[in-house]
């Protein structure tokens, strides 16, 4: 029975981009101050940004809205890559944006847009379209008297003569005590391979050289891979989007 | 009369538009040269001598010891603080590079001379270099590492944490948009 079969088996994944015309709604509020006021416009190309074990689990005669998928866009494009930016590159031209509406359909509907579905883009960016949906929320933002120091850091990981070792650290965490004057800051360096450990904890130290003082002072470098970094780490600390140089797979490496 | 500049050690950078001339000396001799000979002071770039005298407030390092970090002579070090040593771009450099790291160690010791000048005087481990080693051999960014981790001595085994985590309800400003 093929209204048993689910959106994964008709070959609908996470980041599948199809074209139709579809709604694309927000609420604002009206002119009166006190109701609510229906903003909407038609939009063309879309992408899937249900996971793909819930696709799995959604069958194609489901028409109960369950499936989330975002509005992609092709004007004024995004340089660089990074998946961390509130706009992520899904192809060359094409985009989705953090904080856009989004819209939810039922499998019903969307199976009857698999006639207009596009190849799958390539496999480095639907990686780093399902990495920018997590990423985007689960990292906190710096507070604001530690942004210029941030800030700095983030430059100096970017510079082009830091590209080559930093093209081997998956991920550059920072860590703040802003309790003194200036502020001491860590930072962490998630490798690829235990081998760059010496070398990549260098890189952090002539990256802290290169910020003034007067913003902060490192006074601790680690470096460790994936397997060697707690949890906890992760997920109270800052990033330093070093994957915005780093981002692995077939698209070009740093901002362009 | 034709003048000429002479600079024995090469080395002076002459900052400013006056030259500092101190003497005129004519040649006697059948074999004179045909121009008079100035002789022009060498002097330290106001920018040098503060750093110079910066590093040793912040270490208490002998001119012997300055000089080891800086690659220099010892006589040449007592003339940056003096002021009389010409501030070549090399030494003002290696002077740049050793107050960096020199500044940094000592904010992060809070301000105490006596421990900056142990630390970068100590090995992180056995067998290797110490700070002030690094800096004599033109390497401040290792100088640095090395002293951090004299400071706080690395993590050898188990998963690298930090100290100090986010706090929650204080973030506000997105960092890469």
């Amino acid at each position: 029975m093929v209204l048993e079969e689910s959106l994964y088996a008709f070959g609908w994944r996470q980041g599948s981009v199809f074209r139709a015309d579809l709604p694309l709604g927000a609420l604002v509020l009206s002119p009166d101050g006190v109701s609510p006021d229906s903003r909407q416009t038609d939009h063309g190309v879309w992408i899937v940004a249900t996971q793909d074990c819930d696709l799995a689990f959604l069958k194609v005669g489901n028409n109960e809205p369950s499936v989330e998928v975002r509005p992609v866009y092709d004007v004024d494009p995004p340089t660089d890559w990074g998946i961390r930016s509130s706009r992520l590159l899904v192809e060359e031209q094409r985009y989705v944006v953090g904080d856009s509406p989004r819209l939810t359909v039922s499998p019903a509907l969307l199976q009857t847009y698999t006639g207009v579905r596009e190849p799958s883009i390539a496999d480095g960016r639907l990686v780093a379209f399902k990495t920018w949906l997590g990423l985007r929320y689960d990292r906190p933002a710096v507070p604001p008297h530690l942004v210029p120091l941030a800030k700095r850091i983030g430059e100096e990981v970017r510079d082009k003569k830091r590209r080559l070792v930093g093209r081997r650290v998956r991920d550059l965490l920072m860590q703040f005590d802003d309790s003194l004057d200036p502020p001491r800051y860590s930072l962490f360096a998630v490798l690829e391979s235990p081998e760059d450990h010496g070398e990549v904890r260098e890189w952090l130290a002539d990256i802290a050289r290169s910020v003034p003082r007067r913003l902060g002072i490192a006074d601790r470098f680690d470096a460790a891979t994936a397997d060697e970094t707690a949890f906890s780490l992760v997920e109270t600390s800052y990033a330093a989007d070093v994957a915005q140089v780093t981002w692995s797979g077939p698209e070009p490496e740093g901002a362009q | 009369m034709n003048l000429a500049i002479v600079d024995p050690y090469a080395t002076t950078i002459f900052e400013g538009t006056t030259w500092p001339l101190l003497r005129h000396q004519s040649e006697k001799s059948v074999f004179d040269f045909p121009y008079k000979w100035i002789a022009v002071q060498e002097r330290t770039s106001p920018e040098a001598q503060r750093m110079a005298h910066e590093i040793q407030a912040a270490t208490g390092w002998s001119t012997r010891t300055m000089a080891l970090a800086l690659g220099v002579s010892h006589p040449t070090v007592g003339k940056l603080l003096d002021g009389r040593a010409a501030s070549r771009l090399g030494i003002r450099q290696r002077l740049a590079a050793v107050h960096d790291v020199v500044s940094r160690i000592h904010d992060l010791l809070g301000h105490d001379a006596t421990s900056t000048d142990r630390i970068l005087r100590t090995r992180p481990e056995p067998n290797s270099m110490s700070p002030i080693d690094y800096l004599s051999i033109g390497n401040p960014t290792r100088a640095y590492l090395a002293a951090v981790d004299v400071i706080r001595p690395p993590r050898a085994t188990g998963l690298m944490r930090g100290d100090w985590p986010t706090r929650p309800g204080e973030a506000a400003s997105p960092l890469h948009e």
